[in-house]
């Protein structure tokens, strides 16, 4: 928090100094009046819009994806064997070196966001949510064993109803990843979405919007942290 | 003793284990022992003397390497509800109220009469009160009692428990230890304890078995012949004090 104050001070005292030129460095002023000014139906649509479905689509497909292979791998040795590695060993691949095979594969629309995302989320989500659910304590498993359950009814009673809560701070987390990998994918292609805004922006000196739009990006990420944490304290009342 | 009374046998029981150094780890030795049906039986011994392990294979979480454990004359070969198990941690399922534990293995094919069942053990446990509150809410001995609970309204024909109150203070211990012979003495349940308190297990049982450690072995067994129903003022009378030095004089042999 004080960190927090005393940069802004700065940045204030800078910008009333005159000491950089506002190409550079705009002032608070002019950034919140650039941000207020983003609050436009146009730029919901032109931008907000295109870059939400994106995000939503791509960190949907692959939690749908990751979900079962984390489930299985925790599971079962085999599958634990086959996919584990290839994760381990994925999620070490920078994702901005995918971007340009992914304008390749995909051209500069939204197939390429979403293939850049997806790439960047589901292997490390596979390997979090194999942990998530291989967490169960052996107690647990063992009480249902005892009372002759079957191993998918110890899937579906035990281990996924314990794993719950740990897996949706899972996926709160990995959220914020999808953003850097959204804005990433606009910034380098594309005709829309807020990252998009951001280097046309760049490109026409506008730094103001530059500033908003990143300040947007900020406001967007914990945006959606706190709808996880709520709804996560919903669901989750027993934690 | 009859052949057709022993409800669970186990037959010269040896039990390996890999550790971590690959060598092998001879849990336990050459076990045999029969337990009679209504019987309440106590296994106390050193650490690393297998009494655990002598449990999880009477309950069929593990196999034995050599022997044979027979239930009702037939051969263990997997858990099942006839056997239940009280853990020396207290097992809750976090996500599921105090109700739903206790009713987590019963099987929901006639709900009136089980919603009698659960609400009669929610009574016995005295966890009416928070039968619609999440474990965390819990103290030690209530978590306990709830597992019991959870354990015994399937009408299990053996209960098998790891030093279920192991983890409890001194006083919380003693009425958990009344509620559990009430609760065995009801249900005229069959029952194998594996404690280190060897007070615990003269007050409760009608036999104790010392187990040897290196490899578990069992080195003695003695009748603990205390009058029933047994409660905590039998404690001071000579004739558990009799009982309590035999079965500390077996241990240090």
């Amino acid at each position: 928090m004080i960190a927090a104050i005393a940069l802004l001070s700065a940045w204030i005292l800078i910008a009333f100094l005159g000491l950089v030129d506002s190409v550079f460095l705009p002032s608070p002023f002019e950034t919140l009046k650039s941000f207020f000014k983003l609050l436009s139906l146009q730029f919901f649509e032109e931008q907000l819009v295109p870059s939400t479905i994106r995000i939503l689509f791509a960190f949907l497909l692959s939690v749908i994806i990751a979900f079962p292979l984390g489930l299985l791998s925790s599971q079962n040795p085999f599958v634990r064997k086959m996919i584990l590695p290839v994760c381990s060993f994925a999620r070490y691949l920078p994702v901005a070196a995918f971007v340009p095979l992914c304008i390749l594969w995909f051209g500069i629309g939204d197939g390429q966001k979403v293939a850049v995302i997806m790439l960047g989320v589901t292997f490390p989500l596979v390997l979090l949510i194999a942990a998530d659910t291989a967490s169960t304590p052996t107690e647990l498993i063992e009480t249902g064993r005892t009372f002759g359950l079957s191993k998918a009814e110890i899937v579906r009673r035990i281990v996924l109803p314990w794993a719950l809560p740990a897996i949706w701070e899972d996926l709160r987390i990995s959220a914020g990843w999808a953003w850097s990998y959204l804005i990433l994918a606009e910034l380098v292609a594309g005709n829309s979405g807020i990252g998009y805004f951001v280097v046309q922006s760049q490109r026409y000196l506008e730094t103001a919007n530059v500033f908003a739009g990143i300040l947007f990006i900020g406001l967007l990420g914990l945006l959606t942290d706190l709808i996880f944490r709520i709804i996560g304290s919903r669901l989750f009342r027993w934690v | 003793m009859t052949m057709e009374s022993s409800l669970l046998e186990f037959k010269n029981i040896a039990k390996e284990f890999v550790g971590s150094g690959k060598q092998r780890i001879v849990a336990l030795g050459d076990v045999s022992l029969s337990i009679q049906q209504g019987e309440f039986v106590s296994i106390v011994g050193p650490s690393g003397c297998g009494k655990t392990t002598l449990l999880r294979l009477a309950a069929g979480l593990d196999i034995p390497s050599s022997g044979r454990v027979l239930y009702d004359g037939e051969l263990v070969t997997g858990p099942g509800p006839e056997r239940g198990l009280v853990f020396q941690a207290y097992t809750a399922f976090p996500w599921l109220t105090v109700r739903e534990n206790i009713a987590f293995g019963l099987n929901p094919s006639n709900p009136i009469q089980e919603d009698e069942r659960i609400t009669r053990w929610l009574e016995k446990t005295g966890l009416t009160e928070f039968a619609d509150h999440y474990p965390k809410a819990l103290s030690g001995g209530m978590r306990q009692r709830m597992a019991l609970a959870r354990t015994m309204i399937v009408s299990p024909k053996v209960v098998l428990m790891d030093e279920p109150m192991g983890a409890l203070d001194q006083r919380t211990r003693e009425k958990m230890q009344s509620f559990l012979l009430q609760v065995i003495l009801e249900t005229n349940t069959t029952a194998i304890l594996v404690t280190h308190d060897i007070r615990e297990a003269v007050l409760l049982s009608d036999r104790i078995i010392i187990l040897g450690a290196r490899p578990g072995r069992i080195v003695g067994e003695i009748k603990s012949d205390l009058a029933n129903p047994r409660n905590h003022h039998q404690l001071a009378t000579p004739e558990f004090e009799s009982i309590y030095n035999r079965v500390g004089e077996c241990l240090l042999e």
